[in-house]
């Protein structure tokens, strides 16, 4: 499956239609894969020379043209050349059109010529969509891909983090009493934090201090149940709104106002605004597989940890969490590959990642189908791989004798 | 033996779960060396009432002091729990950890005693209940038989004034049951106060200084083996014994 996946993708990276899309969707630093510029003279034609060596091997060399604003204009076909091993920078003749078969040359400096629109900049690029390698580690340590795993990773380690401590919470409470009167007080603090919602925007002047104040009394209210309540108002009410609310939400209303009441001291604008809200959001799902996980596991582990004098805490970290950890670890996995999937939402508040390069390409170029396909195979190579990676953890946790 | 001072005293102790009375007034003294020895049918209350005396369960009345501490603040749990053993039916090993793991991870984290010493301790209690060689394996590459001896060396190594065995060879096949009931003999023997909870009659008559008859949340009847085995008083320990040995 990995393989004819590869082999998919590998014939699609070296298709040269699709090489524009995925050196947009990697956000490949072009100023780093330019090896001349020029410009085009009055009578239209244009001579470069690639000044700074070529290292032996096969390149595919493009001209692209800008008009004098700076904006894109054009570009030649590809001039396909071979630089052999052994030869030394010397001034040859110019190749005038792009050769129907790859040239080898005797220079490591070639000059490339052509006709353009009189007045244009001229930009001699690398491409190296026929040489997969080179490809390959470009895109690995691409803009887009890069923001897309730097956002999966943290965010999921803050959601695992937030789904410990409530997944936690959400088994602390020990009878079953206490649950049915938790449920009660949850009802009767949203009853009261609905009266405070209703009474805030009526009188504007209501301050800061007067909501905490509110909310420290309904907190207090629920006292005798707070991890449990606490808890479980966290994962019914972010469970039941959609991650693009959420993500929405953080980037459009909290951020601006946290930057407004903070005097710009706090300023969740972009990336940190997505991370916090795919955070928050995945916690409670995440919280979730923990109390799963944590139920899971047969009563007498904890009677026989705290007969021995462990305390809750202590029970939960040596003898409790290590086993349902283990017990959780494909729901945790499917929950780490949905959370790279989803950080193609954080594109709604403008963030480079994959998708969103994705559709400025195709916004430009008007081809659907070659800009969502590279889309996809980004997407797909990056979850196969992760899928494989859990199963490896799974096989490496998995006890003996089991 | 029963003039020496008791280290668990259970006071009229009332526990209710939910609708069920499953202790009805339980008192009981024990004294420091003895080794008490509960039968009675199933659902009379005689786990619950050891597992009480653990606070594994909380008491809806009454008064429990285990070696002269009250069980009623939650500060003393763990202190009472650390001076009482507990070995359970299922042995409730930590299916994630080695035999020698098992032993050893209390000792660190309650007795804070470092690596070394915990582990010469664990070996020299796997070495007592005989089974030196499985120190490195999971409980799950081990017979229930084995396994119950390595709970049973885990409750040891806290160096517990009470052991509390709440029927620990209930759950082995038969050919097992010796090899953890000779443990016990020996723990017996050295003086361990104990509180067993098991129809095995050989240990009770080896090693029991008194019987228990519980039925329907109370003690219904106390004795010397011979006694309650050969010559019970009341009625429904008649009827109880007459289903249980053939």
């Amino acid at each position: 499956m990995l393989i004819v996946g590869v082999i998919v993708g590998f014939s699609t990276l070296t298709n040269t239609r699709y090489t524009d899309a995925l050196y947009f969707i990697f956000d490949l630093p072009w100023n780093k894969t330019v090896v001349a510029r020029g410009s085009v003279d009055a009578e239209g034609r244009w001579q470069v020379t690639v000044q700074t060596g070529l290292a032996p091997g096969y390149y595919t060399l493009y001209a692209q043209f800008n008009d004098p604003e700076g904006n894109f204009a054009g570009r030649s076909e590809a001039y396909r050349i071979v630089v052999p091993e052994g030869v030394a920078a010397k001034e040859s003749a110019p190749i005038s059109a792009p050769p129907p078969q790859p040239l080898t040359l005797d220079t490591a400096t070639p000059t490339l010529a052509g006709t353009a629109m009189a007045g244009h900049e001229v930009i001699v690029y690398d491409d190296f969509s026929h040489n997969p390698w080179r490809l390959l580690v470009r895109i690995a340590t691409a803009n887009g891909v890069l923001l897309t795993i730097r956002t999966t990773l943290l965010a999921y380690g803050g959601a695992l983090i937030l789904g410990l401590i409530f997944g936690v919470m959400r088994v602390s409470s020990r009878s079953p009493n206490l649950i049915y009167h938790a449920g009660r007080r949850v009802a009767i603090g949203l009853a009261l934090a609905l009266v405070v919602l209703a009474v805030v925007p009526a009188t504007r002047t209501l301050p800061l201090a007067g909501m905490v104040v509110l909310g420290g009394a309904v907190l207090l209210f629920l006292l005798p149940a707070l991890p449990y309540t606490i808890s479980t108002l966290y994962v019914e009410v972010v469970r039941g709104v959609p991650m693009l609310v959420i993500i929405l939400y953080m980037g459009f209303a909290v951020t601006p106002a946290l930057r407004e009441s903070t005097n710009n001291l706090v300023d969740l604008r972009g990336w940190p605004a997505a991370l916090i809200g795919l955070a928050f959001g995945y916690g409670a799902y995440l919280a979730e597989v923990f109390r799963a996980g944590i139920q899971s596991i047969p009563p007498g582990q904890m009677e026989a940890a705290r007969s021995l004098g462990m305390s809750y805490m202590q029970a939960m970290r040596y003898i409790i969490l290590p086993q349902a950890v283990r017990v959780v670890l494909p729901p945790l996995g499917n929950d780490f590959i949905s959370m790279l999937k989803d950080s193609s939402l954080i594109s709604v508040i403008a963030l480079p990642e994959v998708l969103q390069q994705g559709r400025l390409w195709i916004s430009r170029n008007f081809r659907a189908f070659e800009g969502f396909n590279s889309v996809v195979m980004v997407y797909l190579v990056m979850t196969l791989l992760l899928s494989l990676m859990v199963r490896t953890v799974e096989r490496k946790t998995s006890l003996p004798g089991r | 033996m029963t003039s020496r001072q008791p280290v668990i005293i259970l006071e009229n102790v009332h526990k209710r779960f939910g609708n069920v009375h499953a202790l009805r007034g339980v008192s009981l003294e024990v004294a420091l060396g003895e080794v008490v020895v509960v039968i009675g049918p199933s659902g009379s209350g005689k786990s619950t009432m050891l597992r009480c005396i653990n606070h594994l369960e909380t008491i809806d009345s009454g008064r429990i002091i285990v070696d002269g501490i009250p069980l009623d603040k939650a500060q003393n749990i763990n202190k009472v729990r650390a001076e009482v053993g507990m070995v359970f039916q299922l042995f409730n090993l930590f299916p994630h950890l080695t035999a020698l793991e098992n032993i050893t991870l209390a000792q660190r984290v309650v007795r804070k005693r470092s690596e070394e010493q915990a582990v010469a301790i664990a070996l020299e209690l796997l070495k007592k209940v005989g089974i030196p060689d499985k120190a490195h394996s999971y409980p799950h590459q081990l017979s229930g038989g084995q396994q119950q001896r390595v709970a049973i060396a885990r409750a040891l190594a806290m160096q517990p004034k009470i052991m509390l065995f709440d029927e620990p060879t209930s759950a082995l096949d038969p050919e097992m049951i010796k090899e953890v009931l000779d443990v016990m003999l020996d723990l017996a023997r050295e003086g361990m106060t104990m509180v067993v909870v098991s129809h095995e009659m050989g240990f009770a008559r080896a090693a029991a200084t008194r019987m228990i008859f519980m039925d329907e949340g109370q003690i219904i009847e106390q004795g010397t083996p011979d006694e309650i085995y050969y010559n019970p008083k009341h009625e429904r320990t008649k009827l109880f014994l007459s289903k249980v040995l053939h």
